[in-house]
C-alpha cells in the first residue's frame, strides 16, 4: 500500500461541508469576541475610552491593557508574539491587540469595538530596510575554511519583500470552561504547541487543557504560533463563565499572525576557471518585527548545498515596527535559494558553463559546511532526469533567443533542497470489536494529508483495508506526536504508528492466549491480515474483541528521535521551467514546469505529487506576485486577498512531478523525508534564471513583474 | 429583521438577521450550514461561492436580504443522501482536497460550469474556477477532477 | 439599519427621496465588501435587484442598470463588442454572474472596467429621482476618484448606447491572467461613418478619462472611406498621444511610467485590431457583390 495513490480519507466530509474547523464549533450560550488593534506602529497608550461600548447592546466586557485579563509572561519561543496581549501599553506595531470586547453576538461585538478610542503617545514607526534601525546587529556568523580566496569571480544583491502565508481559514478559537477545565477548538499546527502556550500563559495546569483543531484550513508557518486570539479567548472566557469565541478578520491576520520577513542576501563568489567554487560569502539581513522574536537564517541554505572548501556566512537582524515576523514555508529556504540559484545562474552565463553542467561541477557529495557524509544523495539523478525530460539540452545559449509571437519565451532551472530531521513521537492504535483500528497522536492535517498517512501506515502494518482504520489527529489527549512543521510529520509520526501497530497485534495476541473466552485460550498463535490463527481456527480481531466481551486493545508506541551526528539529512530536487515575457507590456507568465524530487520513501504517491505542485504555485506567487507593502505608518496596506495577490487557477502551467523514491535506510525504517517544503525552495530562482533566458533582463529585486522586465 | 429563504430545497427562516449581514453570515451563523466558508469577505476567494437562483454567487457579498423569497443551494445539498454528487466523487478520487477550506466553493462552482459545459476544455476549466483561490493544491488535482467529474456525467 | 425592498422604480426613487442617506445595493460587488469590512455602515441599504425595469435590456440600445457582466456578455456581444469584452475581464465568474455596470458607475473606481469603453462609445448614463431624469454623458459624469454626478436623491437608472458602428476593442493589463484589478487599460471604438474614433484610458488618472487629442489625430490621419493598411507613425502617435492623455500614480500594482508605456502600446494595437477588422469588413463587403 506504501506508494501506491490513496484516496483522502478526509476527503467524503470535506467535499461535503461536514469537516468541522475552529469557526465552526457551535457550542450553547456561546459569545463572541471581538479585537480591537493600535491604528499607529509605535509609541505607548495614554488612555482608552470604553465607556460608549461598555454601554453598547449586548456587551459583556471590554479588556484593555487598563483593565486587561490576567495573561503571564510566555516563556518558550513559539515564533509567534514575544509578549501576551493587553499586558502592558507599549505599541510596537499597528495593528497590535489594543482591546478585546466580547458581546452576545458577533455584530454586537464588532459594533461595540468600533466605539472603542484610544490616545497615544505616538513616536515614528521603524519601517526602513535595510536603511534607519533602532538596533542593527551582526548575529550568527559560520565560516568553513579561511575566507576569500583569490578575485572575486561574481557578486550580486539580491532582495525579497515581505510576504503573508494566505492560508484560506483566517484564524480562529473557541473557549469554554468545565470547573477549571478547559476546552478550546482552535486553529494549530499542533494541538500540543497551543496547549503549551495556554499553560503558560493562563497558569493552568497543561493537563487540565484540551485542545483539539481536528481540520485546519491551512498553515504553511503561520499557525505554528498562538496569536493574540488565542489566550484572550481562553482568559475572557474563564473571566466571563461563558464560551467565547474570537476569528480574526483577514487584516488581522495579515496585521498580527505573523508574515516572512523582508531579505536581502550579498552573494561573492570566487572559482577556478573551469567553473569549481573556491569559496562563497553570503552575506544575509533579515528583518524581524518587534511584535516577535524570530527573523530568517537567510543565507543559511547556502552552507549546505554546493561544494567550496571556503564557506562564509552571516546573519544581519533589522528590526522594525511590525508584527511578529514567523516561520512561512521554508523559511530561509526559499528566500536563500532565490539568491544562490540565481548567482549560479549568472555564474554559469559569466563562465558560458550550461546552468546544470555547473551545478554537476560544484555537487556536493559530503555536506559542504561539515564535511560528513549524507544520510542519501540523489540530486545529481534528479538533474540528469529532469534535464532529459524537459528537454534542456535543446536550450538556445544566447539570452532573447526565442519568441512566440509577442511572447519572449526562456526557460531556466534551479536546485531544490530541504532539511530532514526525525523527532520523537508517539502514536496510540486501538482495536475495536467492529473491525476497525484507529490511530490517534497530536498531530496535525493542514491538509497535507497527514490523515491518510496514519491510515496507510497502519492499514499498512495491521493487513487491513484502509477503508478499516480512523485516524484521529489534532486533540491534545493523544499521545505526543510530531506538530506539522519542518516537513517532518511524516518522516517522525510514520515510524512510531508502525510500532505502535505493532505493538497493539502482542496486546492482541495476549488477549486472545489469556482471556478464557478466548478460543485461542492457551494456545499458541499469529497475527496476519487482521487475524488471529492457531491451527485451522482463524478470527478476525473483531470477532475475537466481540467474543471475549472486551471493549478493544491498544498500544501507544513510540518512535525515538534520531540523533546521528555522522550523516546529514536533506530532501532533494530539481525544478526546470518555462517562462514567457510579453515583448511589449513586460507580462510574466509561467507556462511550463518540471519538478525531479529525491524525498526517500514517497507514502502516499497522490498527496505527496500535490504537496510539491502546491509549493511550485507557491513559489511561483512569491517569484511574480506576492509581496506585501508597508507605508509610513507601519501599516501593511494590501492586507487583503484583493489587492495581496496569489496566483489563480487561469495562471498555472501543468505542472509535472516526479519522484526518484529510494528510500532513505538512515533516517528510518520508512525510509520517508519530508516533502511539504521542498517544492518550494528554488522555485524562484527558476523563474528568475528562465525571465532572464527569455528576456536578457536579469531582475534580483522579488517579485518579478512587470515593470521590471521593459 | 426576518429572512425566509428556501435553502438546499427546505423553507427557512432566520430571525433577528442585521440588515448589512451577508447571506453566507446567515447560512452559517443562523442556518445552521457552517459548509461554505468565510475567507476574504471580499469575493476574491469563492470559498463562500453558492447557487443564489441557481446561479453561483459568493455569498459573502449577497446581502441576507437580498436571499429574501430566493433559493439558495450550498455544498450540504449537492449530494443525494448518502450519494455524492459526480464531481464531489472526482474531488475525493483526483486528490483534489487538501485543506479543505477553499473545497466547498470549488464545488459548487465546478458543478455549475459541468451544467452549463459538459466538456469543458482545459482553459474553460481554469477561466470557470479563476476566481476560487487554492492555497494548497496547486491547481493541478482541481483540474483532474473536473475532468474526471465531466468524464462520468 | 434598514433594508428597504422596493418591487418598482417608482418605489425606489421616492424611498431615496425620502432617505438619500440610503445605499443603493444590487450585486453588492462593492457594497458588501465595505459592510464586511465595517469600513461604511449606511443608514439604510436600498435593494435594487426587485426592480424589472433595472433588469432588462431594450434594442436601441438601453441597458438596465441592474444587468450583469455575464448577460452582456452572453446576450449584447455583437452589439456591444467592447462592452462585452471589458465585461469579461471582470473579476471572477461569480462576480460576472452578480456584478452589474450601474454598479461599476456608481462606485466610480478609477479601475473600473467598463469606464474607459463607456466613455470610448459615448454612453450616456441615465439617472432618475422623483424630480425626473437626466441623461449625463459618460464625459461628465466620472468627477474623482469614487466621485461621480449622482445627486443624493438620484439612482442611476440605464445606460443608453448604440450598437456598435464600427470595430471596438477592449484591453487590459494585469499581473494575473484572472481576477486582476487592472494595472491600466484602453478602450478604443471606431465611427467609419463618422470618420472619427472614440478613445479612453482607466486606471491612469483619478478618473476614467477620453484622450481626445489622439481622437482628433485619428480622425484627421486616417481616410476611413478607403481604408488602407495603418501605417507605424499613425500608430505611434496614437499611442504617443493616448499616453499624454493620463495622469498615472505609482502604487503596488504599477509605477506611473509603466502605465504610460503600457497604455501607448494597448493603444496601438487595439488600433491595430480595429483597424485590421475595419478592413476585412470593407474587403469583404466589395467582393460581396461580386461573388
Amino acid at each position: 500500500m506504501i506508494g501506491r495513490p490513496v484516496d483522502r480519507v478526509d476527503g467524503r466530509i470535506k467535499v461535503t461541508g461536514a469537516a468541522p474547523y475552529a469557526a465552526d464549533t457551535k457550542i450553547p450560550g456561546v459569545t463572541c469576541g471581538y479585537l480591537v488593534t493600535s491604528t499607529i506602529g509605535r509609541g505607548r497608550l495614554t488612555g482608552m475610552d470604553t465607556a460608549a461600548a461598555l454601554a453598547s447592546p449586548g456587551v459583556l466586557a471590554v479588556y484593555t491593557p487598563f483593565n486587561p485579563l490576567k495573561l503571564f509572561a510566555y516563556v518558550q519561543e513559539q515564533n509567534d508574539e514575544r509578549f501576551p496581549p493587553l499586558q502592558d501599553t507599549e505599541i510596537r506595531f499597528f495593528g497590535q491587540a489594543i482591546g478585546f470586547v466580547v458581546a452576545e453576538t458577533w455584530e454586537q461585538a464588532r459594533d461595540a469595538a468600533g466605539l472603542v478610542t484610544a490616545t497615544y503617545d505616538q513616536q515614528p514607526p521603524v519601517t526602513e530596510f535595510p536603511g534607519r534601525t533602532l538596533q542593527a546587529f551582526e548575529e550568527v556568523e559560520e565560516v568553513v575554511g579561511t575566507q576569500t580566496v583569490g578575485d572575486i569571480t561574481f557578486t550580486a544583491s539580491y532582495t525579497t519583500p515581505f510576504q503573508h502565508h494566505c492560508a484560506m481559514e483566517p484564524h480562529a478559537t473557541v473557549a469554554t470552561w468545565n470547573g477549571d477545565h478547559l476546552t478550546v477548538y482552535t486553529v494549530s499546527q499542533g494541538a500540543l504547541l497551543v496547549q503549551r502556550r495556554l499553560s503558560e500563559t493562563l497558569g493552568v495546569d497543561a493537563a487540565k487543557i484540551h485542545v483539539l483543531s481536528p481540520h485546519v484550513g491551512g498553515g504553511f508557518g503561520g499557525k505554528w504560533g498562538n496569536w493574540a486570539q488565542v489566550p484572550l479567548a481562553c482568559a475572557a472566557s474563564r473571566a466571563l463563565g461563558r464560551p467565547v469565541k474570537a476569528v480574526l478578520t483577514r487584516e488581522q491576520v495579515f496585521a498580527m499572525a505573523g508574515h516572512r520577513p523582508r531579505t536581502k542576501q550579498t552573494l561573492a563568489m570566487t572559482c577556478t576557471e573551469d567553473g569549481k567554487l573556491t569559496s562563497i560569502v553570503n552575506d544575509g539581513v533579515t528583518s524581524r518585527g518587534l511584535g516577535g522574536n524570530w527573523s530568517e537564517s537567510v543565507a543559511n541554505w547556502t552552507l549546505t548545498t554546493y561544494a567550496s572548501p571556503n564557506l562564509r556566512v552571516t546573519k544581519t537582524v533589522v528590526p522594525l515596527n511590525l508584527g511578529a515576523a514567523t516561520v512561512m514555508r521554508a523559511p530561509g529556504e526559499a528566500n536563500g535559494s532565490f539568491a544562490l540559484e540565481s548567482a549560479m545562474d549568472e555564474l554559469a552565463a559569466q563562465l558560458g558553463v550550461d546552468p546544470v553542467e555547473l551545478r554537476l561541477r560544484n555537487y556536493a557529495t559530503l555536506v559542504p559546511n561539515t564535511g560528513k557524509p549524507w544520510s542519501g544523495k540523489h540530486l545529481d539523478e534528479c538533474y540528469r532526469l529532469g534535464a532529459e525530460e524537459f528537454g534542456w539540452s535543446k536550450r538556445p545559449k544566447q539570452v532573447r533567443a526565442t519568441a512566440d509571437g509577442d511572447w519572449l519565451v526562456g526557460t531556466g532551472m534551479a536546485t531544490a533542497t530541504y532539511g530532514a530531521s526525525r523527532g520523537q513521537a508517539s502514536i496510540k492504535v486501538r482495536l475495536h470489536p467492529d473491525g476497525t483500528a484507529s490511530v490517534s497522536g497530536t498531530a496535525a492535517d493542514l491538509g497535507t494529508g497527514q490523515y491518510t498517512v496514519f491510515a496507510i501506515l497502519a492499514a499498512d502494518e495491521l493487513g487491513i483495508p484502509v477503508t478499516r482504520v480512523r485516524p484521529d489527529l489534532g486533540d491534545s489527549t493523544s499521545p505526543a506526536a510530531a506538530n506539522a512543521g519542518g516537513s517532518n510529520s511524516t518522516c517522525t509520526n510514520g515510524p512510531a504508528v508502525q510500532v505502535a501497530a505493532k505493538a497493539v497485534q502482542t496486546e492482541l495476541i495476549t488477549l486472545a492466549t489469556t482471556n478464557p473466552r478466548s478460543p485461542f485460550y492457551g494456545k499458541e498463535v499469529s497475527y496476519r491480515d487482521g487475524s488471529v490463527s492457531s491451527g485451522g481456527l482463524t478470527m478476525s480481531f473483531g470477532t475475537l474483541l466481540t467474543t471475549c466481551d472486551v471493549g478493544g486493545v491498544e498500544a501507544v508506541g513510540t518512535s525515538p528521535r534520531l540523533v546521528d551526528p555522522e550523516h546529514g539529512f536533506r530532501s532533494f530536487g530539481a525544478h526546470f521551467c518555462e517562462v514567457r515575457v510579453h515583448r511589449l507590456t513586460g507580462e510574466p507568465r509561467v507556462t511550463r514546469w518540471l519538478s525531479v524530487c529525491d524525498a526517500g520513501t514517497i507514502v502516499n504517491a497522490k498527496a505527496a505529487r500535490s504537496q510539491i505542485q502546491g509549493a511550485v504555485v507557491m513559489g511561483i506567487g512569491q517569484a511574480l506576485l506576492e509581496a506585501t507593502e508597508v507605508d509610513v505608518s507601519a501599516r501593511f496596506t494590501n492586507a487583503n486577498l484583493a489587492s495581496y495577490l496569489v496566483p489563480v487557477h487561469a495562471d498555472i502551467p501543468r505542472i509535472d512531478v516526479r519522484f526518484l523514491d529510494h528510500s532513505d535506510p538512515v533516517i528510518s525504517g520508512l525510509g520517508a523525508k519530508g516533502i511539504g517544503e521542498l517544492g518550494i525552495v528554488g522555485v524562484a530562482g527558476a523563474i528568475a534564471n528562465a525571465v532572464h533566458h527569455a528576456t536578457g533582463v536579469r531582475v534580483r529585486d522579488l517579485p518579478i513583474t512587470l515593470d521590471k522586465l521593459l | 429583521m426576518r429572512v425566509n429563504v428556501t435553502v438546499n430545497g427546505e423553507q427557512r427562516q432566520a430571525d433577528d438577521v442585521w440588515e448589512g449581514e451577508s447571506l453566507l453570515f446567515m447560512l452559517r451563523e443562523r442556518l445552521g450550514l457552517p459548509g461554505s466558508k468565510n475567507a476574504c469577505e471580499q469575493g476574491e476567494c469563492g470559498s463562500c461561492t453558492v447557487y443564489l437562483d441557481n446561479v453561483p454567487v459568493c455569498a459573502c457579498l449577497v446581502a441576507a436580504g437580498q436571499a429574501q423569497d430566493r433559493s439558495v443551494r450550498t455544498v450540504e445539498g449537492l449530494a443525494e443522501g448518502d450519494q455524492l454528487d459526480p464531481v464531489q466523487e472526482a474531488f475525493v478520487e483526483a486528490g483534489a482536497v487538501q485543506c479543505g477550506f477553499c473545497t466547498p466553493g470549488l464545488v459548487v462552482q465546478a458543478h455549475d460550469l459541468l451544467d452549463r459545459v459538459p466538456n469543458p476544455s482545459d482553459p474553460e476549466i481554469r477561466e470557470a474556477l479563476a476566481g476560487n483561490l487554492c492555497r494548497c493544491t496547486g491547481y493541478e488535482k482541481i483540474l483532474d477532477a473536473v475532468r474526471l467529474a465531466a468524464s462520468r456525467r | 439599519m434598514d433594508f428597504l425592498r422596493p418591487e418598482t422604480l417608482a418605489e425606489a426613487l421616492e424611498i431615496k427621496a425620502e432617505r438619500p442617506d440610503a445605499v443603493p445595493i444590487a450585486g453588492g460587488t462593492d457594497v458588501m465588501v465595505e459592510l464586511n469590512y465595517d469600513h461604511r455602515r449606511p443608514a439604510a441599504l436600498l435593494d435594487l435587484t426587485r426592480i424589472p425595469e433595472l433588469q432588462q435590456w431594450e434594442d436601441g440600445l438601453r441597458v438596465g442598470a441592474g444587468v450583469p457582466y455575464v448577460r452582456i456578455i452572453d446576450e449584447l456581444g455583437a452589439q456591444l463588442p467592447g462592452l462585452a469584452m471589458a465585461s469579461r475581464t471582470v473579476g471572477s465568474p461569480q462576480i460576472r454572474n452578480r456584478g452589474t455596470v450601474g454598479g461599476n458607475l456608481g462606485a466610480a473606481s478609477p479601475a473600473g472596467d467598463t469606464h474607459p469603453v463607456l466613455l470610448a462609445s459615448d454612453a450616456v448614463i441615465e439617472v432618475a429621482s422623483v424630480r425626473g431624469t437626466r441623461m449625463i454623458p459618460a464625459a461628465e459624469f466620472y468627477l474623482g476618484v469614487k466621485r461621480n454626478a449622482l445627486e443624493p436623491d438620484e439612482l442611476i437608472v440605464a445606460v443608453h448606447l448604440t450598437p456598435a458602428k464600427g470595430p471596438q476593442q477592449f484591453s487590459k493589463v494585469g499581473t494575473r491572467n484572472a481576477m486582476v484589478i487592472a494595472v491600466c487599460s484602453f478602450a478604443i471604438s471606431l465611427f467609419p461613418q463618422e470618420n472619427r474614433v472614440g478613445a479612453a484610458v482607466g486606471s491612469a488618472a483619478p478618473t476614467p478619462r477620453r484622450a481626445p487629442e489622439a481622437e482628433e489625430f485619428l480622425a484627421s490621419a486616417l481616410d476611413f472611406k478607403n481604408p488602407k493598411p495603418l501605417l507605424d507613425s499613425v500608430k505611434r502617435e496614437f499611442g504617443e498621444l493616448v499616453s499624454r492623455a493620463a495622469s498615472p500614480i505609482d502604487d503596488v500594482r504599477g509605477s506611473a511610467a509603466y502605465r504610460k508605456h503600457a497604455l501607448a502600446v494597448m493603444a496601438r494595437r487595439t488600433l491595430g485590431w480595429a483597424w485590421q477588422e475595419l478592413l476585412a469588413k470593407k474587403n469583404g463587403s466589395e467582393e460581396r457583390p461580386c461573388a
